[in-house]
């Protein structure tokens, strides 16, 4: 099933958890208005416009060097059924 | 049973990684994995006469036993390997493989902990030995389909706007509504939008009205000329 969700993130954190986001198939993450590409390797956690996926935790990862800031969000289009 | 999808016992395989390998633990006649959720009870003042509760936090455990080998190869483990490990204290990479008779596979991996690691002998037969073990961390899975997708005829599409005006409605480019629709994604210009259902938008946020088959921006950030509205949405 196709979903999508909006998170206000607290300002300094960099890394969104959710249940609901585990073993899903990302279709859809932007931060703040912008897309980011969504690498589950880890190999470019480095920053850029990639952002981490861990499928067993649900948690979508930012470059730690930027943190959230006050009022970003984060919209993620997902399949709940990958 | 004629369906290709079941997995037979024989092809349950618990195995340990070893230098970036695994192999079988073993001469392991059988194996289990269970998962298992501790459930919280949630119930407030306003829900009346049921309990209703919430999923705390989720752990897995599982064991593997069979007959006892003294060496290791390239097809197994033995049980005194595992033992070393687990006088160590090591955590240790466990997989769990499961192929069907089409010969699909899908695995459940993650770090363990050895909890108990019985070992009898019986005089009228061979050495048994079984290793339970308990998860340390999260397992994961791999991101094989598990069963077949619902068509739910996700689309998307622009539309041109109105230089001055804030909503978009009615056909899109390659005339497509948006009435009775589910709203997934809303960009302008390329910049994604929070959707919003109800109350005013402002800023990066814009109102979905799915019984209108409209998107209404903040009225003071009117479309500049040439302007385009994308969108995605589902049945």
């Amino acid at each position: 099933m196709t979903l999508s969700k909006t998170y206000y993130p607290l300002a300094t954190l960099y890394s969104i958890t959710d249940a609901n986001l585990a073993y899903c198939k990302m279709l859809l993450v932007a931060r703040s208005g912008v897309e980011f590409n969504v690498d589950t390797t880890g190999l470019n956690e480095g920053g850029g416009n990639y952002c981490l996926y861990t499928p067993s935790t649900g948690t979508i990862t930012f470059y730690d060097q930027q943190p959230f800031l006050d009022n970003e969000s984060i919209n993620i289009v997902y399949d709940t059924n990958p | 049973m004629n369906d290709p999808k079941v997995v037979r016992g024989s092809n349950m395989i618990a195995s340990i990684k070893v230098s970036g390998t695994y192999y079988p633990v073993f001469c392991a006649k059988s194996c289990s994995f269970e998962m298992t959720n501790e459930i919280i009870n949630r119930t407030g003042v306003n829900d009346g006469l049921f309990t209703k509760r919430r999923i705390r936090r989720t752990e897995w455990s599982g064991s593997a036993s069979g007959v006892l080998v003294t060496n290791n190869d390239g097809n197994r483990y033995s049980p005194f390997y595992l033992m070393q490990e687990s006088v160590r204290r090591s955590t240790m990479e466990w997989q769990f493989e499961f192929t069907n008779l089409d010969g699909d596979i899908r695995t459940i991996e993650g770090e363990a902990l050895i909890q108990n690691l019985p070992i009898s002998g019986d005089v009228q037969s061979f050495v048994q030995c079984t290793v339970n073990i308990i998860g340390t961390g999260a397992f994961t899975m791999d991101e094989s389909p598990s069963s077949p997708t619902a068509d739910e005829n996700v689309d998307s599409d622009y539309w041109v706007t109105i230089a001055g005006g804030t909503s978009i409605q009615g056909l899109s480019v390659y005339g497509k509504s948006l009435q009775g629709k589910e709203i997934l994604a809303i960009a302008r210009e390329g910049t994604v939008y929070d959707p919003i259902t109800t109350g005013s938008p402002s800023n990066r946020t814009a109102l979905f009205n799915s019984a209108l088959g409209r998107i209404t921006f903040d009225s003071n950030i009117p479309f500049n000329p040439g302007e385009t509205v994308w969108a995605m949405w589902k049945d």
